[in-house]
């Protein structure tokens, strides 16, 4: 009994996954309450007679008068099942946060929220400055560029732009989101390690009039 | 011959005129379907569809306590499924006649 049961769970699920792609309240319609219909149908005529979920979802749909599923189902259903794991993801974030005490620090992270969208665009910037040369400049061209990559940051940290409607409709733009916020904590200690050490550097050149420290350096320590 | 395509329009018609005649659960308006002469009826289809009708407002329904094995979730009409049903049958009647109509003039003896 209790083996049945926890097949029939299951079962539905299934159904449930073969009609992910149709809109939220037409398959809450179509499915709710099915584990109570399945358990009256299997006590009627025994478990054999259920056919594959994917079938019975198929007839389901077919009854309602809906076009047969496409076989972008499979691909709807992936998206949809990483979309529920991100959501999932961050209603645990907000859970962990609110569980906190001292009288909410999600506000306060909200308000320095700001903060880590202009940091995240610095560190790319540095990064950027990586890919290109070995020192960091901080000249015309490269403040234009940090300009443009902090607007750019701040935009999307706003989800202006367009950008909510595509974090909302696309499963691909939102990873790639939650990827380069992650990239950026990343690399973030690291860029402050090469700005410590450009500081230091453009010290040293001030005192000592030159590069001194490539002088002083061994010759394949400075090979790139 | 294969009703299925035929059934898939009247299926909301049917099921509603099997509940208005007596409340029922789910595999128990099966079976009066298919004692009724639609063979093909697919169990998924009627318990598909009895769940959009009660999601419709068309169909109510109340729990049944079992003594051997799960509840029997009961099915009966309600006063928007009644003017429904009356809708859909008066469709239905017009449509069949009309076929009906069609086939006598060009075979002469359909049926």
């Amino acid at each position: 009994m209790n083996e049945t049961t926890i097949d029939l769970d299951r079962y539905v699920d299934e159904v449930r996954k073969a009609l992910a792609d149709l809109p939220d309240d037409v398959r809450e319609e179509l499915t709710e309450d099915l584990g109570v219909d399945l358990a009256e149908l299997v006590d009627e005529r025994g478990a054999d007679v259920l056919p594959a979920p994917e079938v019975y979802a198929a007839e389901l749909r077919s009854a309602a008068g809906l076009a047969p599923g496409s076989g972008r189902v499979r691909e709807r259903v992936f998206a949809r099942a990483v979309t529920d794991s991100v959501d999932a993801a961050h209603a645990h974030w907000d859970r962990l946060l609110d569980a906190l005490p001292a009288g909410g620090p999600r506000g306060f992270l909200t308000a320095v929220q700001p903060v880590w969208w202009v940091a995240r665009a610095w560190v790319a910037w540095m990064v950027a400055q990586d890919l290109r040369q070995p020192s960091v400049e901080l000249n015309g061209p490269w403040i234009a560029v940090l300009v443009v990559f902090v607007v750019a940051s701040v935009q999307l940290g706003r989800r202006s732009w367009g950008v909510d409607r595509l974090l909302t409709a696309s499963v691909a733009a939102r990873l790639l989101l939650v990827a380069l916020n992650i990239g950026a904590v990343a690399a973030l200690p690291g860029a402050v390690d090469r700005a410590v050490w450009q500081i230091a550097e453009d010290r040293g050149a001030s005192i000592w009039g030159e590069p001194w420290y490539e002088l002083a350096a061994p010759p394949d320590a400075t090979a790139p | 011959m294969d009703s299925t395509q035929l059934l898939k329009g009247v299926l909301d018609l049917a099921v509603l005129a099997v509940v208005d005649a007596e409340d029922g659960y789910g595999y128990d308006v099966v079976r009066r379907l298919r004692a009724a002469g639609l063979d093909d009826v697919g169990d998924a289809s009627v318990y598909g569809t009895l769940r959009r009708l009660y999601a419709a407002g068309s169909l109510t329904s109340y729990v049944v306590p079992s003594e051997s094995g799960p509840h029997r979730k009961y099915y009966g009409i309600t006063p928007v499924g009644r003017a429904e049903l009356k809708r859909q049958g008066d469709d239905w009647q017009l449509f069949s006649e009309a076929v009906g109509r069609l086939l006598d003039t060009t075979t002469g003896s359909a049926r």
